[in-house]
Parts: C-alpha cells; sequence; structure tokens
C-alpha cells in the first residue's frame, strides 16, 4: 500500500517534469498585424447598460518609463506632481508584457502607444472623452492623450554626414510616410523627396523603446535605399539613449517626451512624430470607451470596480 | 637531458603562470564587483539612513522629494523564493530520489536531457510562459488577477527543478552501494531502504542543492518580474495571491531609468541583495564544510 | 548428537549473463556449525554466500537454476524475499554502518518489521550490542553517529545490527578482511560464541581462520565445489590435490 504510494508520487513526479520540459519549449508569438481594426466601435460610445464587471486589474509601465511619464502627465495622475499611480497596479517591465497582461486579463486596462496598440488585435482600444486614437484625431488634436517623439544628437559633436543623411530621410516624404504607416502622426507636412546618399558605414541610435519599433521601420526603408549602411538601433529607454548620445556611444538619441530643460543643454530635440497613447482593456470587455476623468480615478485606484467605471 | 628537463620546468613555470592568471581573473571580477557595489552603495544608504532605507515601506523614486524604503522589496524576495522552496523542493527531491533508484532505462534515457534541457531554457522564456500560461491558470483557478507571490512562487519553484534533481540525483549515486545492500540484507523493501536509508545518508548532498535552488531562485530576475506583479508594496503572508516585487526586480526594472539619488538607491537594493547571496553561500560551504569533516 | 541440516543446496548453477559462476553445486550446511567455504578469487564462494540470503538478485542479469531449501523451503520458490532477509542475515566484507546514530543503525531492521515501541526497541539495541560484544563500548554513546567508531566496531556493530531482526542464519563474507589482527581475533571470538544460537556461513581467505573456527570447510575452484567436509580433515588430509596446492599455499 505505502509502495504504491510512492510509486504514483514518483511516477507523478516525472510526468510534471517531463510536462514542464515539453511545456517550455514551444512558445512562439506571431506576428501581429497593422491595422487598425480594434478600436472600440465604429460610432462612437455605444456601451450596453450590461457589462464586465469585477474588480479592475490596473497594468501600468514601470517608474521612469517614458510612457508611463508621459501617460501620467497627460491623464495627470499626480499628487502635488509626483506620479500617484496606484501602487496596486501591476508593473509591467516593457510594452510587449503590457501588451500580453492586457490581453491575457479580462479584467486589465493598461496603456501603450497608439503605434503598438493600434497594430494588436489581441487588446481593445478605448475611446477618450468619445474620441478614437485615430491619426486624423490625432492630428487635429481632439484626442487627448497624445506626445511627441523626439530624436536629439549631442550639440558639441553634432551629427555626422552619414547621421545627417539619415535624419534628412526621417524628416523626407519617404520617411514621414513610415511614420504614417505606423499608425503615427507624421509630424512634418509636405515633406521633400529622398534620394540615395550612397554613403556607407554604421549608425548607433538608443533611447525610448516605444520609439524603437518606428525606429527599426524607419532604418529598415532607410536601408533599402542605403544597402551599405548599418543602423544598429536599441530600445535601453530614453535616459538610456540620453546619456549615450551625450557620452558620444550613440549618434542619435530617441526620446518618448519632451526633452528636460538640463538635456537640452547639451541636446538637440527635433520632433520625427505625434505618438498618442492608448488606452487599451481585453477584447471581451465590453466598454467602449471612457472620459479622461474616469481614466484618470482608475490609475489613481479611486475607482476599482468595473461596474463604477462608467 | 639537461635542456629537456630545463624545457619541461619552464613548460611547467609557464602553465603554473596561467593558471594562476586565470584564477586570479575570477577573483579580481568578484572583487571589482565588491568595491564597485558598496563604494556605490553604502554611501547611498548612509545618505539616506540604512535603517530608514531597510525599513522603510514607500518606494516612490521619482518623486519630489523621493522615498527609498526596500522593505517590502525584502519581504518580496523571501516570499517568493520561500515559495519556490514549497514547490520546487519536494518535487525535486523525489523526481532525484526516482531518477537515481526507482527509474526504468527507457525512461532515464528520455528523463535525464529533458531535465538538462529544463535547465538550459532561458528565464525569459520561463516567463513568457508564466505569463501566458501560469498567470491566467492562477486567475481563474485561484482568484486575484494572477499576477502574484504565489505564481512567481511556482515558476521559481519550476526554474530550481533541474538543479535541485541533478545535484541531489548526484549526492544520492555516490552513496556506497555497500550502504543500500546492508538495508536490503535486514530485510527491508526497496522503497524502505532508499528513503529511511540512502537518503538520510545524501542528506548534505540533498541540502546543498537545495541552499543552491535558493540561490538561484533569490537572483533570478527575467522571469519572475514578468509574472509578479511587481507592486512595490509590503504584503502580508495571507497576501499570497497579491503581487509583489523582489530586488532583483526592482533593480532590473528601474535601472534604465534611473540616475542621481534614484541610481544610488537601486545600487544600494544591489547591495542587499549581494549580502543576501553572500549569506546563502556562506551557508552552504559551512554544509560542504560539515560532510567533508 | 543428531544434526540437522540448515540448507540443502541442490544441483545449483549459476550465471551473470554469459559468465557461469557456480558449476552444479551440491551441498548441505548444518545447523548451529560453523562451515567455511575458502577457495582463490574468483571462484564463486561470495557468489554461493549470496545467493543463500538473495542478494544476488540485485545484480543485473544473474540467473540461477536447481533449488537451495531452507528448512525445507524452496527459497527460489514462491517466497517473501525480504522475510527471507530476515531470517537469513548477512555481514559484509567491508563495515557498512549506515551514517546515522549507532542507535538508530540497530533499530532500523526492527523499524523495518514493524517494531514502533520506545521499550522494546530499546531492549533490542540493548540485547543485539551485548550480543556482539560491543556493548560496552556504545552504550554511553548510543546518540553518537556509527562513522565515529573504529572499523573493529564498525564491523561488530553491523554483527549488532543483523542479530538485531532476530535471524537464524549469520552470513559473513570475509567479515575480517578489512580489519588488523587485534579486531579480527575479537570478532573470531564473538563468532564461535554465536555459534549456539545460529547458524554461521563464513567465507575467509585466511586459512589459519577457517581452521581456528569451522567445523566444516568447503573449498571452491573455478565455480566448482571441489571438496567438502570436517575442517579438521580438509586440512590434515585433503583429498583432492587441487585442495591441497591451496591450503599448503602453492597456488591462491
Amino acid at each position: 500500500m505505502i509502495k504504491k504510494g510512492i510509486r504514483a508520487a514518483l511516477v507523478l513526479t516525472v510526468v510534471t517534469v517531463m510536462g514542464l520540459a515539453s511545456f517550455t519549449g514551444c512558445n512562439s508569438e506571431d506576428d501581429t498585424p497593422n491595422n487598425p481594426t480594434n478600436t472600440a466601435a465604429d460610432t462612437e460610445e455605444t456601451a450596453t447598460p450590461s457589462g464586465t464587471t469585477g474588480e479592475i486589474a490596473v497594468i501600468t509601465r514601470e517608474e521612469g518609463s517614458g510612457t508611463r511619464g508621459a501617460f501620467v502627465e497627460i491623464v495627470d495622475v499626480t499628487i502635488e506632481g509626483n506620479d500617484n499611480l496606484t501602487l496596486e497596479a501591476v508593473v509591467a517591465p516593457g510594452t510587449s508584457v503590457m501588451m500580453t497582461n492586457v490581453a491575457e486579463n479580462p479584467l486589465a486596462i493598461g496603456y501603450a502607444s497608439t503605434g503598438v496598440a493600434l497594430g494588436d488585435d489581441r487588446v481593445k482600444v478605448l475611446y477618450i472623452d468619445g474620441v478614437a486614437p485615430t491619426v486624423e484625431n490625432m492630428l487635429n488634436g481632439t484626442y487627448a492623450i497624445q506626445r511627441p517623439f523626439i530624436i536629439g544628437y549631442n550639440l558639441d559633436t553634432g551629427l555626422n554626414e552619414l547621421a545627417q543623411d539619415f535624419v534628412d530621410f526621417i524628416f523626407s516624404a519617404q520617411g514621414q510616410d513610415v511614420v504614417a504607416d505606423r499608425g503615427y502622426v507624421p509630424f512634418v507636412q509636405g515633406a521633400p523627396e529622398y534620394s540615395p546618399s550612397g554613403l556607407t558605414g554604421t549608425i548607433v541610435v538608443n533611447g525610448s523603446s516605444s520609439v524603437y519599433s518606428l525606429m527599426q521601420h524607419l532604418s529598415a526603408a532607410y536601408r533599402e535605399l542605403n544597402t551599405d549602411v548599418t543602423i544598429d538601433v536599441h530600445g535601453a529607454g530614453t535616459g538610456h539613449g540620453i546619456s549615450a548620445a551625450r557620452d558620444g556611444l550613440a549618434d542619435i538619441a530617441m526620446s518618448s517626451r519632451d526633452l528636460r530643460e538640463s538635456e537640452l543643454e547639451f541636446m538637440s530635440s527635433l520632433t520625427i512624430a505625434i505618438d498618442g497613447i492608448a488606452v487599451i482593456v481585453h477584447p471581451d470587455n465590453n466598454i467602449q470607451g471612457l472620459t479622461l476623468e474616469q481614466v484618470r480615478y482608475i490609475f489613481l485606484g479611486e475607482v476599482t470596480q468595473w461596474e463604477n467605471a462608467r | 637531458m639537461g635542456k629537456r628537463s630545463l624545457r619541461l620546468l619552464n613548460r611547467e613555470y609557464a602553465a603554473k603562470i596561467l593558471f594562476i592568471i586565470s584564477a586570479s581573473a575570477a577573483i579580481i571580477a568578484v572583487g571589482l564587483i565588491c568595491v564597485f557595489l558598496f563604494l556605490q552603495g553604502l554611501p547611498a544608504m548612509w545618505d539616506m539612513g540604512i535603517i530608514r532605507f531597510l525599513t522603510g515601506t514607500d518606494w516612490r523614486p521619482t518623486w519630489d522629494p523621493p522615498r527609498f524604503g526596500i522593505l517590502p522589496m525584502i519581504v518580496g524576495s523571501l516570499y517568493v523564493t520561500a515559495g519556490a522552496i514549497l514547490f520546487g523542493v519536494p518535487i525535486g527531491i523525489f523526481a532525484a530520489v526516482f531518477m537515481a533508484k526507482f527509474c526504468p532505462r527507457p525512461i532515464y534515457v528520455i528523463l535525464k536531457p529533458a531535465i538538462n534541457l529544463l535547465a538550459g531554457i532561458p528565464s525569459v522564456v520561463y516567463g513568457y510562459f508564466g505569463m501566458v500560461v501560469l498567470v491566467p491558470f492562477v486567475r481563474e483557478n485561484f482568484g486575484g488577477n494572477g499576477n502574484s507571490i504565489f505564481t512567481a512562487s511556482i515558476l521559481l519553484g519550476m526554474m530550481i527543478l533541474p538543479t535541485i534533481i541533478t545535484i541531489s540525483e548526484n549526492a544520492i549515486r555516490a552513496i556506497p552501494p555497500e550502504i543500500y545492500e546492508g538495508a536490503i540484507a535486514l530485510g527491508a523493501s526497496h522503497e524502505r531502504a532508499t528513503f529511511k536509508v540512502v537518503l538520510p545518508a545524501a542528506k548534505s548532498g540533498v541540502m546543498a542543492s537545495v541552499i543552491l535552488g535558493i540561490g538561484r531562485a533569490v537572483g533570478e530576475t527575467m522571469a519572475v518580474r514578468m509574472v509578479a506583479g511587481n507592486q512595490a508594496i509590503l504584503r502580508m503572508p495571507h497576501e499570497f495571491l497579491s503581487g509583489a516585487r523582489t530586488l532583483t526586480a526592482n533593480v532590473v526594472i528601474e535601472l534604465g531609468y534611473a540616475y542621481g539619488e534614484h541610481r544610488a538607491a537601486l545600487i544600494a537594493t544591489g547591495v542587499v541583495l549581494f549580502v543576501f547571496v553572500m549569506i546563502i553561500n556562506a551557508l552552504f560551504s559551512i554544509l560542504k564544510k560539515k560532510e567533508s569533516a | 548428537m543428531e544434526i540437522t541440516n540448515k540448507f540443502l543446496i541442490n544441483d545449483v548453477n549459476l550465471w551473470y549473463s554469459d559468465f557461469q559462476a557456480l558449476n552444479n553445486i551440491n551441498m548441505d550446511i548444518p545447523e548451529h556449525m560453523i562451515t567455511a567455504f575458502i577457495g582463490p578469487s574468483g571462484c564463486g564462494k561470495s557468489t554461493l554466500i549470496k545467493s543463500l540470503n538473495r542478494m544476488n538478485d540485485l545484480v543485473e542479469g544473474c540467473k540461477i537454476t536447481g533449488s537451495i531449501l531452507l528448512d525445507g523451503e524452496n527459497i527460489y520458490g514462491d517466497i517473501d524475499v525480504n522475510a527471507l532477509r530476515k531470517r537469513v542475515g548477512m555481514v559484509f566484507q567491508k563495515p557498512n554502518p549506515f551514517p546515522m546514530s549507532i542507535y538508530d543503525n540497530i533499530a532500523y531492521g526492527p523499524r523495518t518489521h514493524g517494531i514502533k515501541s520506545k521499550f522494546v526497541l530499546n531492549e533490542i539495541v540493548e540485547k543485539s550490542l551485548q550480543d556482539a560484544a560491543i556493548w560496552d563500548e556504545t552504550k554511553d554513546r548510543l546518540k553518537k553517529s556509527a562513522l565515529s567508531l573504529s572499523g573493529g566496531q564498525q564491523q561488530r556493530l553491523c554483527i549488532a545490527r543483523a542479530l538485531s531482526v532476530q535471524p537464524d542464519v549469520l552470513l559473513m563474507d570475509e567479515p575480517t578482511s578489512a580489519l588488523d589482527p587485534i579486531s579480527t581475533g575479537k570478532i573470531e571470538e564473538l563468532v564461535l560464541q554465536l555459534k549456539k544460537d545460529y547458524t554461521i556461513v563464513i567465507v575467509t581467505h585466511n586459512m589459519q581462520q577457517a581452521t581456528r573456527i569451522s567445523d566444516n570447510t568447503g573449498f571452491f575452484l573455478l565455480g566448482e565445489l571441489i571438496e567438502y567436509g570436517e575442517t579438521q580433515q580438509i586440512f590434515s588430509i585433503p583429498q583432492d590435490k587441487r585442495c591441497e596446492d591451496y591450503i599448503t599455499g602453492r597456488f591462491g
């Protein structure tokens, strides 16, 4: 009897171990299409009276993240000017963790760049004050939660010829097309055509992980025209990128917020796009939109139940 | 003849120097890390007040003025590590016993590589697995939002399995067969001889595996931060379905953005973590000494 | 005095995979006597003694034919092997105390067979240690690790451990080969005392030891039983040339 029990325990153990081994071995993430069809609805504010209930699972980015900084500032999730986002919020380090967390949890609410959120149909993007975060609405300024994407370089050393050519490309018609294609709002209207320079070499770009994905697409488009150029794009964070450019470790820094006074002393600041921050929920959540004020209360932790959120 | 022995001597000498250099590289690396951590971390801790830093329950690094209290993270690390032991150690030891004493050959040749594979899986992959499988599983079956101390404990328990299984298995196999035969000759069954004589005889090796497992659990970062929720809140033990932040997660999540005082506070967090790991290693060496004595 | 046989070994052949280690062995082992197995290394004497409590079952690829009767019952028939090993105790070549306390070493056997009472266990421990003539040396340190004892003490502890489950037979596989002469002397003395209560089978390399303690001796060579009889007779007038050569030290 005891003998059998021990045998059973052992067999169970083996099965568990083997199960783990096979489970963990087979993860793959699909590429998500760049198709902003996952906005709440085609018409505005069609919330049904009965809907999602239960405790809101607030998901936030980490302290110091550019997206969080921008979100907290624009939505005013603050107390005496300090970040007062509820401590109970799950902290998702990185955009992909944020997206997965919201996609997996029916009661979650989070936020991410519109460029990322609109392209990811695992989540639902909410209307804010009745306005969807579309390119159009950001251009005309009606969508409330938006911020600039900025690139900068060290003012003392300036840009080398190659990096300057890449910056020229970003502000050309082709470059701004890439910006628009990715769901961001092009900052320069009626930009000039770019023609390949035939330069060779390597450009290092580092900074905001929010700008990172756009910068990768810009770099890919640029290298189609200039095949002998290598561009290393790193998304180590806004602060990292700025110090890297200052210390000569990167040619171009990326920032997802306006540069600070202290940073402007040694950095140039060029806005390449406008990024909206989308408020996202699980696709099964039947809420369609929130007011900026409601978003604020949810992220302050003052509204904690979905039934009180509308 | 004389020339040859001289050459041999020279070669021996060269090898000796090479070994000394290699050995000192490791020591220098440890030394540099120590110096760097303590030089940068200790003054910061001193400025913030060591007691206030260690026992403070508020972590508000971007506030003006900032608040740096890492008690929630210390406690978070303790919970998650304790949880990992709770899940990982019994399963790990049973698995090791099975592998060493019960496993039929055909199963062993599958099981052994599977466990090695488990050890080789990068921790982000564990993290992703935790995020898409464990977090929803815990949310749906236990409650809470899934990102929790409990979830992180399960995941860490899995991650320390290979360490515990491999080292414990070796320890069990290292017990002389005469000991086992002695028990069998008294009329003990295979199970009783294994569990009551061989396993206790391998005690110190098994303990060593557990301590190494704890070391891995305390130091694990990537996977934990993906499932633990990372809230810098002091939790009570009964709140195991809520999230918590570990020391490692605290450092790695914010270091990318931190500068000035915030950065110093994170390095000080690293110092605390370092002391934790040193204590664990000291325990390990004490145990080893006891074993050889 | 009438002699009853404890073991009846009939036509036993034993293989380790393809290697035949025992070749058609037939012998009777009498009760309450000391039977010695001698012969050069690899002659099969250890293999045969391990067949008597089926320790050979642990060896992969081991196959045995024929029968070994213990008190008339075939131990290779449908029997409880653990019960057999309880009846037929064994002491090994190298002292193999468990790495636990002296007390727990002795109590392990009785506990295995279901004795839980602290009182009974205490009694068994004391009795076994006394029977193995090691009680005086250990009574004040029962909680100490058995590994703290000397080699000779460890071997006597192992004998006490074997006695703790009250066997009928004690198998001893070169029990003194790892010990110094003084410890060897103590063990031999002990074996002679145990003879009145137990049937003892001892494998030894030491010719003098066989003459000193055994009643009967079997000489083995290349898996065969060459000569078997009263010890005195074997050592004074061996019948077989090979046996004589071995005993007189011409090979070995």
